[in-house]
Formats: C-alpha cells, structure tokens, sequence
C-alpha cells in the first residue's frame, strides 16, 4: 500500500481519502481493519499512532500488535511526550517537526503513510515496498535507504 | 469514563522495552488462546464486546 501510494498518485488519494477502500482494493480486509484512516508524513510532519485504551491495531495491514505497543510506558507517554517517546525509539525529529498522535479506538484504526526516502526515484514498487516497515507504518520509524541503514 | 487501563498521560510506568525482530507469539500457549478466542467468535459465543469487558475486569 505505502510502496503503490509512492509509485501511483491516484492511489495516493485514494489511500488518504477513503483508506479502507483503498486497503481493500489491495485486497487487505477483515477484522480489526474495517475502518481506516491513513495519515501521511511529510518533511515537517510525523504522525505517530497508539491506543491509550488497550491495544487496538490495524490487524489486516500490520498483524498482532507487538509488544511495546500494547505496553504501559508506550501508551501513557505517546500522548504527552511523544518526542521523548521518539528518541528512545531511535528518531531525533528536529524542533520544527509537528508531532500527529492518533488515539485508536474501538472501531477506527490509524496507518501512518511513511515519507518516501529521497534518492528513491529510481526505486521500483517492489523495491520500495521491501523498505517499509511495520515501525514506520506506526510512525515511530522513518523509512530509510538499505545504505542509511533500514533497520531500527 | 476514568479506568486503570485509560492509560493516556499516566506517569511513571518506565522506558519502553523494544524488542528487536520480535515473534508474532513468544509462547505456544498464546496462539492457542488467540486461536480458541477467534474460533469461539466464529461460534458466535464470544463477542469482541465480551472480551473487552472481561479483559478490563482483569
């Protein structure tokens, strides 16, 4: 979906417009995901999703939620300290960098549509679809080039 | 509606542990209960409604 939303415009639209169809057309459905809503990074914005409530989670797209996601220190502290939160997953975002925090609910599920990397014109779908990563689809991970290192 | 596990804003609960490359289950016995949960809302004697009261009666 993220790699087919790089690569296609239209996709694109139709991911941030209406996600779960566009999720569907992918051929992703089922429990867990029937409401969806994609929100897109960009170089001055970082959406980042959590459940406050529990451990509501896009199970078509993403699978089982792992463990920290379900954890207590991430749930209490991504809604009042989501920087902090970020750089002990790794992710230095700069002062001017807007924080997104989505609170999931019962119902609606949040997919974070990571930034494509730059230098990844040349990219073909495929390629591109091997960088992304669950933690980036969270938005507690950007995606990166192989040679900068894709890995958290 | 205020509960222990609202847990939104709450302080002191400590450092997020990652796990790297992470198992979807660390133990046999957690697929197994996830499987029986989705086989008993198959059955229609479970609901996620259900589960989410007696989760939060924990």
């Amino acid at each position: 979906m993220v790699a087919r939303a790089w690569a296609d415009s239209s996709y694109d639209e139709r991911l941030l417009t209406d996600a779960t169809a566009a999720i569907r057309e992918l051929g992703y459905t089922g429990g867990q995901g029937e409401h969806m809503i994609a929100v897109a990074n960009g170089p001055k914005v970082n959406n980042l999703v959590v459940c406050t409530l529990r451990s509501c989670y896009p199970w078509p797209v993403l699978g089982l939620p792992p463990v920290w996601y379900k954890s207590a220190p991430y749930r209490s502290r991504a809604v009042i300290d989501p920087r902090g939160v970020l750089r002990e997953f790794g992710l230095e975002l700069a002062e001017d960098v807007e924080i997104r925090v989505w609170d999931s609910t019962a119902e609606v599920r949040y997919l974070v549509l990571p930034e494509r990397p730059s230098g990844s014109e040349k990219l073909s779908e495929e390629e591109l679809a091997a960088l992304v990563t669950r933690d980036a689809m969270v938005g507690v991970a950007r995606v990166k080039l192989p040679q900068e290192g894709a890995d958290l | 509606m205020n509960g222990v596990h609202d847990m939104g804003g709450m302080h002191g609960m400590g450092p997020i542990q990652y796990e790297r490359n992470e198992p979807v289950f660390h133990e046999p016995w957690e697929a197994r209960i996830f499987a029986l949960n989705r086989a008993m809302g198959a059955w229609r004697k479970w609901n996620i409604d259900a589960f989410r009261h007696t989760a939060e009666l924990l």
